[in-house]
């Protein structure tokens, strides 16, 4: 008895002299955040040598705000999921987590979808591996469909198609002249709108010299389509902050957004509710949006713990739990052989199309001026939508304002 | 007889119309009530349910298991009672010192106050991090409490009403032998206790839900106040209403007791000033 009290005594010691404290910053709230709490106690149980301290920074904005606040003094975490990732990595010349993914033999890069590691690079290289991510779905009410006569087993394939069968679902039912049933909505404009730009085979910038793409007369294009939704009312004009309200109600025939509405309104509606790829226009693409998993470099030890967690959280079972409970989209192939994953793609058919959209997944390397650029957008979509400037006069004044930006 | 009969009929329509407004202003409130004791799937209900069609009170036990509600409760009003407290002390000596005290520079200190107040918090909140970090006072009531101890709008909004005080008052106290701590404590500070009622519900009002500065400066829970734990249930694919409902409930209440004991300075002070926030 003696002897085993000396044996746990002395293993005891040995794992709090060798065990590592690490701070970890975590942007998710609610049940996300639940979910992550319960995946990372399940690390600490696994290594009981590392102590995993876990700070939960608001929103993508409040912990962005906190990033910055915490890069003016040094005083950053071990590491995070952090949004606009790279901005904070691999824009102040910290690529630790590329030397971490080349030496490791265990850590399977080429896994992960190609359009993944797009979106973790700062100037080409790697400094961020991605994690919670979404894209847009085109979301549909089966009911509105079949009344406009469409079937709704078949969902627009192409935009040519998305504009003809929204344009049958926009009704007038009071007679009052201002649609009361519309066919299309866009929460996120300048991210649907990228989508547009992708499948249009139009780069939105050139990531090499930052030049914006998208005045192009491809950009031009696709803006032109986007006028052309509003003048034949298939959309309405401004009104985009309603999108969730009227797809709620019932008066909306297509919604366009993240793909975590799909676990938010499946089967909890009065109406049945379809779940699409967003449609073509020339090719599929789709562009994916969220946060990433960063290392800020402490010491060796600290590091080795870091990364140890960041495998952790990304191995195709923890990845694909966190996946089914959250909604968020799988960035790794093997994922969606993992049993589980598998039984709940077949339970819910909404998902499999979000989870096995990825594999047309599009992004550009990350740029301090994104945000910019994100509202500029935003601001130029809606003078197109007002008609205060024609398409191309919008894409022309948008790109030189985000040119001018950048070259400041 | 005839007066009170007349006048009951006159102000019918006045009373619809306040009516009205009370009915506008109290529905988030009973919204609130009525949702924070609503199943998840009746929160979400379409039509909306205005009752919950069974009343669940496991909605509680579930904010506090999320989040260390006491924890941050208890640190909120530590930090906005302090704030609070300090803050109204502060501007006092001040805005006395500037309404009614003689000395070099004083036209200079006022203009620089003022301009404290054009100054968007977004824009001191990197600096003031900076310096709050020099101290080392990261995770501490230090970092939470001291830099909002001044306030240029306090200071103003006070100096303002002691200039109204008149001077014959404060001179008639001086031949009693009064100092200037005297005049302040004995003439000024009873004169004035709609002011300063009113600016120690604005400044409990502000730090009671101030979000984004608790949120940078502090990371264990032990230090983190209410709005930060609030602010937890909103998620991004969808907030979950009952949850927060729950947890604005129990957040809300300390608020609206002082809310009741201010509020009649609030409204005297308010008419009186003209002032309007």
């Amino acid at each position: 008895m003696k002897r085993f009290l000396l044996v746990a005594l002395v293993v005891f010691l040995t794992i709090t002299a060798l065990s590592v404290e690490i701070v970890f910053w975590y942007p998710l709230s609610g049940s996300k955040g639940q979910v992550f709490k319960e995946i990372v106690a399940r690390f600490e149980k696994v290594y009981p040598d590392v102590k995993v301290k876990l700070v939960y920074t608001g929103k993508y904005s409040d912990t962005a705000q906190k990033v910055v606040s915490a890069l003016a003094t040094k005083s950053l975490p071990n590491g995070g999921i952090i949004p606009a990732g790279p901005i904070f990595t691999g824009a102040y010349g910290n690529y630790k987590i590329l030397e971490y993914i080349e030496s490791d033999s265990e850590f399977n890069m080429s896994d992960f979808y190609e359009v993944g590691w797009d979106y973790a690079k700062y100037k080409g290289r790697i400094c961020a591996i991605p994690y919670n991510i979404s894209t847009p779905v085109l979301i549909y009410n089966k009911e509105l469909m079949a009344e406009a006569g469409l079937d709704p087993s078949r969902p627009p394939e192409t935009w040519a198609e998305l504009l003809e069968y929204a344009k049958k679902i926009t009704k007038d039912l009071n007679d009052d002249g201002e649609p009361d049933v519309w066919g299309l909505n866009i929460k996120d404009t300048p991210w649907i709108f990228k989508a547009m730009l992708f499948q249009n085979d139009c780069g939105i910038i050139d990531s090499n010299t930052l030049t914006p793409l998208f005045d192009g007369p491809k950009g031009v294009e696709a803006a032109t389509f986007w006028k052309k939704l509003v003048d034949e009312k298939a959309m309405p004009v401004g009104m985009h902050n309603l999108a969730d309200k009227q797809f709620m109600s019932g008066t909306l025939g297509f919604y366009m957004g993240s793909s975590s509405r799909i676990g938010k309104w499946s089967g909890k509606l009065p109406f049945e509710v379809g779940v699409a790829f967003l449609p073509k226009m020339v090719k599929r693409a789709i562009p994916i949006g969220g946060a990433v998993l960063v290392l800020f470099p402490h010491s060796k030890a600290e590091d080795d713990a870091v990364w140890k967690l960041i495998k952790w959280l990304v191995s195709p079972e923890n990845l694909g739990e966190f996946c089914i409970r959250t909604g968020y989209i799988p960035i790794r192939k093997s994922v969606l052989e993992v049993p589980k994953v598998r039984k709940f793609m077949e339970e819910n058919p909404n998902y499999r199309v979000a989870f096995e959209q990825m594999k047309y997944g599009r992004a550009y390397w990350h740029f301090e001026q994104m945000g910019t650029m994100d509202a500029l957008l935003y601001e130029y979509l809606d003078k197109i939508e007002r008609g205060v400037l024609t398409p191309e006069e919008a894409m022309k004044e948008a790109a030189e304002k985000l040119r001018k930006e950048i070259e400041s | 007889m005839m007066e009170a009969r007349k006048s009951v009929k006159k102000s019918w329509y006045v009373h619809l119309l306040l009516f009205t407004g009370t009915v506008l202003m109290i529905f988030p409130f009973i919204w609130m009530f009525l949702s924070a004791f609503k199943t998840d799937l009746d929160v979400f209900s379409y039509p909306p349910k205005w009752l919950p069609s069974t009343w669940t009170l496991e909605n509680f036990p579930r904010v506090l298991e999320m989040v260390p509600f006491v924890r941050y409760y208890l640190n909120s009003i530590v930090v906005t009672s302090s704030i609070t407290f300090g803050q109204v002390f502060l501007s006092i000596l001040a805005a006395y010192a500037l309404a009614r005290l003689h000395f070099p520079g004083k036209t200079a200190v006022t203009i620089l106050l003022l301009s404290t107040m054009i100054m968007p918090f977004q824009v001191t909140l990197v600096p003031m991090f900076m310096i709050v970090y020099k101290f080392g006072w990261i995770d501490t009531y230090q970092g939470l409490i001291v830099p909002f101890l001044f306030s240029g709008f306090s200071i103003f909004f006070l100096r303002q009403f002691f200039v109204t005080i008149p001077k014959d008052l404060e001179d008639a106290a001086k031949i009693d032998g009064c100092g200037y701590f005297g005049i302040l404590f004995n003439v000024i500070m009873p004169n004035s206790k709609a002011p300063i009622g009113t600016i120690s519900l604005f400044v409990f009002l502000t730090h009671w839900r101030s979000y984004l500065w608790p949120l940078v400066v502090t990371n264990s829970p032990e230090m983190r106040t209410l709005p930060v734990g609030l602010k937890y249930f909103v998620e991004e694919g969808g907030t979950q209403y009952n949850l927060m409902m729950a947890a604005s409930l129990m957040a809300i209440i300390p608020v609206l007791i002082v809310y009741i004991v201010a509020e009649r300075h609030l409204v005297k002070s308010t008419t009186l000033t003209g002032l309007k926030f």
